[in-house]
């Protein structure tokens, strides 16, 4: 009998351990990883899958940044689209922009993935119901701020009319964050049509068809989409947060693609892009700038020939060398040249490395090298500058630690502080720094939305508001804001840009690529969006 | 018994406020005003206007002890407000993502079980021999390594050289494979060793000589003697680490990208959602006192010996 019972014992010991080790045999597997690996035999039936480092909270065009808005492209359509600096069509054929009413002529035949009907009355819904709901968060952008009303002129013709020109109306409409087109169904419910929205029906290419919260989500082709149907039949984007498991999963064939900074660190890119069967690209264009704002509020920083002097010390080509492992390109100005209307800037002259005139101009300055500490004093005080970051983005670590030893070269003391990304913001607008590091909006918000922040409360803005450029610059962004000819536009951002510039403002730093890995059994190419971060499925070409 | 329940009860009860209290004292020192943060996090500007009507929305105008009693008050309801990120229920999002975290603490108990006693039995039977040593090193290796290491390597061997398992995923026997073995491993490190020694004691009480002098066999007096004993205590041990388990498999779920409460409570921490750490807080407290409550009266049930005339132990 007590044989028995230990005999029983270890039999039901055997069985779990037999379960648990879950041969290689089964089926299910093997049919996941037939799906991955892309033995696709026509382009129409390819099925692949990513991973992702946020989850989705809702698939509303209006949510928070990461998770759901680096795939709502897919799903939600604007009026125009942003490509390379320019305003194309998408959901609006043309348009036509007269002071402050901007006339838009819309596509016909375009259906949401629900079967409703695109048209002016459904955009007109879209811009009123997110200036109704939604304007304390997307009010900055201006076409919803300064909405006057929006006009049905027929069927397919709409204008929108704000209550003053704004030169980057058009700019505003192409953004996907927010200005994405819902379906009129959407709008049936109570409250906020915004806010927990759990099925996808918009005009894009792509409708989520199946997901369970915290894992995976999946993007199937809209039957009812009007453009050519994209290659990929189906993505499942699995929500891994660790960065080793995503790197992992991608090596082990399970994921076909990461794509973005925020899942792919420049370490692992770099780790990746040569591995066996895998292969890395960078976009040609750029998404974003990063650049130090300095605290204006700062006497020590007050003096122009400081700042200067910090901006000659940092040796930029080290690290982008050295620790963005040329992954992102120098920044001469805080916009890239060929982003819209920031053509002028090459004409001014960039901050040029040199630790010997910063020496000298720190000496000008008054402040005087102490030998014994190797740090420079003026009345008893030693330069000491705190540079606050958030700790863990992309390589502020090491960027911070390697800007420390250059500064140190030419007497200035550098302590560093990081954060995470409230406790940084607050620390920030509480004034609780020297240096930070800071970044752009990016594409496609560039240069506007982040020149307009500049008086508007924004990180900017509250950096530099005791310069003494600061009201220059203001006069300029204000006077900017009345205007949507061109060539005055174009003449006033460089006139801030300018200001900024010779101010010595802000040090330019880098600006961002976008990178991606992905299977080359799999996947034959990915073309970038041109928005940070984003994953444009139809811009994938499949292995054939 | 149920006087000694009766008396547990307060006890239990300080212990939960008191963690409630922590956690709620150490989310206000925060230098981040989570009205703010919560600006911020929807993109709106966030002026000293919104930020005061956004403090008074949350409550946060008020003194920290009103704002406890208050969350206290509709915690007991279950109402643990909403969430700052999604401004969803928060009781909802804990609760939906409950059953994945306990199917994969439960695999995790299964295995953690079956092996130890498997490897407990037989390290004792053959005490000393090259097995147990074995076994003695796995052990020490066992309780001593990281989660999130362990969890790596595991994943390594299984999924990407062996590929058997999938890394990521969320579902099948073969998906909660790896984090449940890395969730058992300590587990098992722990135990084994002591299910040895609690085996070897009883092997040298009186009763087994008794048995041995009745001429039973030695499998017998293992099997319906020394086992019950020893084992019987392990009960309230596996009792305990189940809550354990369950609060402490946030970095498993992490790693293995497992859809669980306690990757969501991560996420949280990350990005300050107060509300759902709370909430967190109170569950896992909870979780973790009926668990030790259960393996009280399991080791009462075992030996009642244990209580006093007065229900104390």
């Amino acid at each position: 009998m007590k044989t028995k019972q230990i005999f029983t014992l270890l039999l039901s010991l055997l069985f779990v351990v037999a379960l648990a080790a879950c041969n290689n045999n089964t089926p299910a597997l093997n049919e996941t990883q037939g799906n991955t690996s892309g033995t696709a035999t026509a382009a129409q039936n390819v099925e692949l899958t990513t991973c992702e480092s946020t989850d989705f909270i809702s698939f509303t065009p209006c949510g928070h940044s990461g998770g759901f808005q680096n795939y709502s492209a897919n799903i939600y359509e604007t009026l125009v689209e942003y490509e390379d600096g320019e305003i194309k069509p998408l959901l609006a054929e043309s348009w036509e922009v007269n002071g402050n009413e901007i006339t838009l002529k819309l596509r016909q035949g375009v259906k949401f993935s629900d079967g409703e009907a695109f048209n002016a009355e459904v955009v007109k819904l879209n811009l009123d119901s997110l200036y109704k709901y939604q304007y304390d968060s997307v009010s900055w952008f201006q076409v919803i701020g300064l909405l006057d009303h929006v006009d049905v002129v027929d069927e397919y013709t709409v204008k929108i009319v704000l209550t003053q020109p704004y030169y980057a109306a058009l700019n505003d409409l192409a953004s996907r964050f927010s200005l994405g087109m819902m379906s009129p169904a959407a709008f049936e419910v109570e409250g906020n049509p915004y806010e927990n929205v759990m099925t996808t029906a918009g005009t894009g290419p792509y409708i989520i068809t199946d997901y369970k919260q915290g894992s995976y989500y999946v993007f199937a082709r809209n039957e009812n989409y009007w453009g050519d149907a994209p290659a990929v039949e189906k993505l499942t984007v699995n929500i891994v947060p660790d960065m080793d498991s995503r790197i992992v999963a991608l090596r082990s064939g399970e994921a076909d693609f990461l794509l973005g900074i925020s899942n792919l660190s420049y370490n692992a890119f770099d780790e990746l892009k040569n591995a066996d069967g895998l292969t890395g690209v960078v976009s040609e264009n750029h998404s974003k700038s990063n650049y130090i704002l300095f605290n204006s509020a700062n006497p020590v920083l007050q003096d122009i020939q400081v700042r200067q002097a910090v901006a000659e010390a940092i040796d930029k080509e080290t690290l982008i060398t050295g620790v963005l492992l040329s992954l992102q390109d120098n920044a001469d100005y805080m916009f890239d040249p060929d982003l819209p209307y920031c053509n002028a800037e090459s004409s001014l002259s960039p901050y040029e490395y040199s630790p010997e005139d910063a020496a000298e101009l720190l000496d000008d300055a008054g402040w005087t090298l102490n030998s014994a500490t190797g740090i420079r004093e003026k009345d008893g005080a030693a330069l000491t500058l705190k540079l606050t970051y958030v700790a863990g983005y992309g390589s502020n670590d090491e960027l911070a630690q390697v800007m420390k030893s250059q500064l140190a070269k030419v007497g200035i003391e550098l302590t560093l502080e990081s954060y995470d990304t409230a406790t940084w913001a607050s620390k920030f607008y509480d004034g609780g720094y020297d240096l930070a590091l800071a970044f752009s909006y990016g594409v496609p918000y560039d240069p506007h939305i982040t020149l307009n922040g500049m008086i508007g409360q924004d990180l900017a803005d509250a950096s530099m508001q005791s310069f003494d450029f600061k009201a220059n610059l203001n006069a300029s962004i204000t006077e900017l804001l009345t205007t949507s000819d061109s060539a005055q536009v174009e003449q006033l951002i460089g006139q801030a840009i300018k200001t900024i510039h010779t101010g010595y403002g802000a040090i330019p730093l880098t600006y961002e690529n976008e990178l991606a890995v992905y299977n080359s059994k799999s996947i034959n190419g990915i073309t970038f969006f041109g928005q940070p971060g984003m994953t444009v499925i139809k811009n994938i070409t499949p292995a054939q | 018994m149920l006087k000694y329940l009766l008396k547990r009860l307060p006890g239990l009860i300080a212990v939960l406020l008191g963690v409630t209290i922590l956690s709620f004292i150490v989310a206000n020192i925060s230098e981040v005003d989570p009205a703010e943060a919560y600006l911020r996090l929807n993109s709106i500007i966030a002026t000293d206007e919104a930020k005061e009507a956004m403090r008074h929305e949350m409550g946060l105008d008020q003194p920290i002890p009103v704002q406890y009693v208050n969350w206290l008050k509709n915690a007991v309801m279950l109402d643990f407000g909403k969430s700052y990120v999604s401004r969803n229920d928060v009781g909802h999002e804990l609760f939906s993502r409950f059953p994945s975290t306990l199917m994969l603490v439960s695999t995790a108990m299964v295995i953690a079980v079956c092996i130890t006693l498997f490897l407990g039995i037989l390290s004792a039977l053959r005490r000393n021999s090259v097995f147990d040593k074995i076994v003695h090193i796995f052990t020490l290796v066992g309780a001593s390594t990281p989660q999130f290491w362990l969890g790596y390597i595991l994943v390594l061997l299984f999924a990407v050289h062996f590929k058997l398992v999938p890394v990521t995923g969320y579902g099948s026997m073969q998906t909660v494979f790896l984090p449940a073995l890395t969730l058992a491993v300590p587990i098992i490190g722990t135990n084994v060793r002591v299910l040895r020694a609690n085996i070897l004691e009883n092997m040298n009480q009186d009763y087994v000589l008794y048995a041995k002098a009745r001429g039973l066999s030695k499998h017998k007096i293992i099997g319906k003697h020394v086992l019950k004993n020893a084992a019987a205590p392990m009960l309230t041990i596996f009792a305990q680490t189940f809550g354990y388990t369950v609060a402490g498999s946030m970095i498993v779920e992490s790693v293995f990208a497992w859809p669980g409460v306690g990757n969501y409570a991560v996420s949280a921490i990350l990005s300050r959602d107060l509300p759902v750490i709370n909430g967190y807080v109170l569950i896992m407290a909870l979780i973790f006192v009926i668990c030790n409550l259960i393996a009280d009266i399991l080791a009462l049930k075992i030996n009642p010996k244990l209580l006093t005339e007065d229900g104390d132990l």
